[in-house]
């Protein structure tokens, strides 16, 4: 039975690399006694993909793992036996199953996953530098240029592309940016990227420093990744079909 | 919801900020069960190396949890700030922290560091000093926690004895309660820390060294050591447990977030071992040899693997070949866990048709590598040793190693041992070179999978106290490389060369080493010396600065010579000697006399060498021999 769950990653926890939360999973699943499927080979290991490693210092409440059971179970029993097993600062949301078909890899977690939602706040105290700007204002007329121009820095090369086309949404509401941005294996648009556009387009002062990059992005923002999207904008929770 | 106590700027910029938020599985967090009303003692238990390593360590984490099962007890882990983190918390003034409450070590009552290796001497000073405490225990007043030492070196803990207010001296498992039960009272009564510490060293196994003085002859031998008062007793024995089956164990050991050294379940067999090498502090500080039973055992393996869901199952012993139920007990355990999908990891198992075949049953031959611990070259030098091991021991096993496919394979040797030859030195090459020789005997041109691959590396050899070797005399740090050199260099001549690697230790870590095993209470100031100029994580080679430790040296006007090239006599009285580990002085004496003479000495399950350790009595002394 092939399932996809649906976690957030809170608190402390933030501190824990990608690596750790999946030995982190690993480990919760044996100690639940879920019965999950392990590779074949020497080494066998659970079989446990997720969508998306989340960054250092960024919390989530849209993660994504999928991992398959050797025995039927009900979605809550699921549920239930993981969170009593996992650390508070990780929890298990929800949960839907997937086809069982063999043939169709390319339908896990990380290969469908091709948008992200975020919620972006400035910390202090460089929020201030902001204070008496309508911001909701400011995103619509940043959306309404003809193109946003960044330099795309990889190992290999540097690249120019226009951001606006990689962003689906952005607005500000209740002291927060809430944006929609492209992600995935193709182009992964990062929330701190978008805000420091948004910051050089509006024109405000006092942000030298983070141009410059002497302020790391984890000390002037707070960026939580709030849910996982397909490249059709459905919600990796609504994926598969309900497991009650 | 408790906030970390370092920002998160630090957090963010440091290297594995995990190491310091705690909230691992298992780790005891008695705010979260509203329980702190009835804390009266705050314990932090500190490991003076970097949390991968500490949290390696199974001494700690038998007294984290043991500690922890008293509700008036809060017992907290505390390790090292690594290099990257000390020099931001000396400049924002972050005191040192324990990692469950991120509360300052400064407000707890007990600040324990375990002491396992004398090079993290300088790391207990940091973490006295990031926690301001006061590093001289003389300067220290009520408000300061107790900073007390336990762990292998504290069986000399004599270089150490000016920064510790007490010292545990044996397995911690026995005294511990009485001893908080004592700071209780005493706190409840209004008495000081003076008054505590007096009453303290009436409790068995505890170790208060203010309240003895060392007098030194003018050539800086020790010629007296004796208490303050006659209350305080003269001799210290160590403790412990008679009864491994009834001894507390941790069954829901911390699961730590990212990848530590030990990263698996560690499960303790015995403690102690039958042996009798004469080099080997371990074999004599923890005598007599007392096992766990194989029920017991079945029992706390299935506890642990599913309080931690680890993957990875180790037995831990000083010798597990040498438990009376290993191979039923490995039968079992590999019946248990291979359901589970937990693998089993056999440290320190001889290499027989029996380890061989359970090795091939849990690992992968064709990477996995066999390891021997033959520890000298030649026959004449494991017996002076008593290595009861011979050439065809390791031969037959090697053999027996190659045709189950293994062509990888490990030796450990020592360099430096006493009344050692060239011949003994040739005799490190000479043997590996045999050992290939075996591979290519053993194993037909047509069957041989890859070729051998045999690593030899040497540590210099140590005289550590409590060993039938205290007395032996060191070399100079050229005379260690010269030994290495000519290894080296005899490698280079067999005929083989190519499939075999020899590597050697640092010498210069040796001389510290040696000079602080054997050191006595004229070290205190050296060592603070090293630290304040710069000296930490000596242990870790990219970090450790002999010129450093030289300048401290000359600076209080020390002559490390002393301690290691000068020759000891039968009766120079020992810094240590205050101490009773139940093996008396005598076996030791007589043990270097028949080293001397190459004579074996037969282990503890042939027969009864008559070693002192029977006055405990427990474990194998009370056992019928075979």
């Amino acid at each position: 039975m092939k399932i996809r769950i649906r976690f957030s990653k809170t608190g402390f926890l933030r501190f824990i690399g990608h690596l750790d939360l999946m030995r982190t999973f690993q480990k919760a699943a044996a100690r639940a006694e879920l019965p999950v499927r392990f590779s074949e080979g020497f080494h066998p290991h659970p079989m446990m993909s997720f969508a998306s490693p989340l960054s250092v210092g960024e919390t989530s409440c849209g993660e994504y793992m999928d991992t398959e059971l050797t025995e039927s179970m009900t979605g809550a029993e699921i549920l239930d036996r993981l969170n009593a097993a996992l650390p508070d600062e990780i929890r298990c949301l929800s949960i839907r199953q997937l086809p069982d078909d063999e043939k169709k890899k390319n339908n896990n977690a990380m290969a469908i996953f091709g948008r992200a939602d975020y919620t972006v706040s400035i910390r202090p105290p460089f929020d201030s530098r902001l204070a008496g700007s309508d911001l909701s204002s400011l995103t619509s007329s940043y959306l309404s240029q003809p193109a946003r121009n960044i330099t795309k820095k990889t190992k290999r090369s540097e690249t120019n592309v226009d951001i606006l086309l990689y962003i689906y949404h952005l607005s500000f509401s209740d002291g927060a940016f809430q944006m929609r941005l492209n992600a995935g294996s193709k182009v992964n648009l990062k929330p701190e990227v978008v805000m420091e556009d948004l910051l050089a387009f509006s024109g405000t002062g006092g942000f030298e420093e983070i141009f410059s990059g002497k302020v790391p992005r984890d000390i002037w923002l707070d960026i939580v990744r709030t849910d996982m999207l397909t490249d059709d904008g459905v919600s990796l929770s609504q994926t598969g079909v309900p497991l009650p | 919801m408790r906030k970390p106590a370092l920002p998160d700027e630090i957090l963010l910029k440091i290297d594995k900020p995990a190491r310091y938020i705690g909230r691992e599985i298992n780790s005891i967090d008695k705010t979260k069960e509203q329980k702190n009303g009835m804390i009266d003692v705050r314990f932090a238990m500190c490991f003076p190396d970097v949390y991968e390593i500490g949290m390696s360590h199974l001494g700690i984490q038998i007294l984290y949890h043991m500690l922890n099962t008293r509700e008036d007890i809060w017992c907290e882990r505390v390790y090292s700030p690594w290099m990257d983190l000390d020099p931001l918390m000396r400049e924002k003034k972050i005191p040192l922290f324990a990692l469950e409450s991120q509360d300052p070590v400064k407000d707890f009552d007990f600040l324990g560091i375990t002491i396992q290796y004398e090079m993290c001497y300088t790391n207990i000073l940091q973490v006295l000093d990031l926690s301001g405490i006061p590093l001289r225990a003389a300067d220290r007043c009520d408000g300061d926690p107790l900073v007390i030492g336990g762990g292998p070196c504290t069986y000399n803990p004599e270089p150490l004895a000016d920064f510790f207010d007490l010292f545990y001296i044996g397995e911690g498992e026995t005294q511990m309660f009485p001893l908080v039960d004592a700071y209780k009272e005493n706190k409840k009564a209004g008495g000081s820390r003076t008054d505590f510490l007096r009453k303290a060293a009436k409790i068995p196994g505890i170790y208060v060294p203010s309240l003895y003085k060392p007098e030194y002859a003018p050539d800086g031998r020790l010629v007296s050591f004796e208490p303050l008062y006659p209350d305080v007793p003269r001799k210290i024995r160590k403790e412990i447990v008679k009864d491994m089956d009834a001894a507390y164990y941790p069954e829901e050991p911390i699961v730590p977030y990212i990848r530590v050294t030990q990263d698996r379940v560690v499960m303790e067999i015995q403690r102690g071992c039958i042996r009798g090498c004469r080099f080997c502090q371990a074999g004599m500080i923890y005598r007599p040899v007392r096992e766990r039973s194989r029920d017991r055992l079945t029992a706390l393996a299935e506890k642990m693997l599913a309080a931690t869901g680890q993957d990875e199952l180790s037995l831990s012993s000083l010798s597990s070949s040498d438990h009376s139920q290993i191979q039923p007990l490995i039968e079992s355990l590999i019946d248990s866990c291979s359901e589970k999908h937990v693998n089993i990891s056999l440290p320190s198992l001889r290499i027989d048709s029996f380890s061989l075949d359970v090795m091939s049953r849990v690992q992968d031959v064709r990477k996995s590598s066999i390891t021997f611990a033959p520890e000298a070259g030649t026959q004449r030098m494991r017996n002076v040793i008593n290595k009861g091991l011979t050439e065809e021991d390791i031969l037959t096993g090697a053999a027996e190693a190659f045709k189950g496919g293994w062509t990888k394979v490990k030796l450990y040797f020592m360099l430096g041992l006493p009344s050692e030859t060239e011949e003994d030195m040739k005799g490190i090459a000479e043997l590996s070179e045999r050992i290939c020789e075996c591979f290519f005997d053993t194993v037909p041109k047509e069957k041989r999978k890859g070729k051998i691959q045999l690593t030899a590396s040497s540590s210099f050899f140590v005289p550590k106290p409590f060993t039938p070797f205290q007395w032996a005399v060191m070399e100079e740090k050229d005379e260690y490389l010269r030994r290495a050199h000519l290894v080296k260099d005899t490698f280079r001549q067999q005929l083989n060369n190519r499939s075999m690697h020899y590597e050697y230790h640092e010498a210069d870590v040796t001389v510290l080493e040696g000079v602080l095993a054997r050191g006595d209470r004229k070290l205190s100031d050296v060592i603070e010396a090293a630290y304040r100029k710069g000296c930490i994580y000596d242990a870790w080679g990219d970090f450790f600065d002999f010129e450093k430790w030289l300048a401290a040296f000359r600076e209080c006007g020390i002559d490390p010579d002393f301690y290691t090239v000068r020759k000891r006599h039968e009766d120079e009285l020992f810094p240590w000697d205050f101490i009773d580990i139940g093996v008396t002085k005598a076996f030791l004496l007589r043990e270097w006399k028949r080293a001397q003479a190459g004579e074996l000495t037969p282990n503890c399950r042939e027969s009864c060498s008559g070693c002192g350790a029977a006055s405990f009595g427990c474990g194998i002394c009370v056992k019928e021999r075979k």
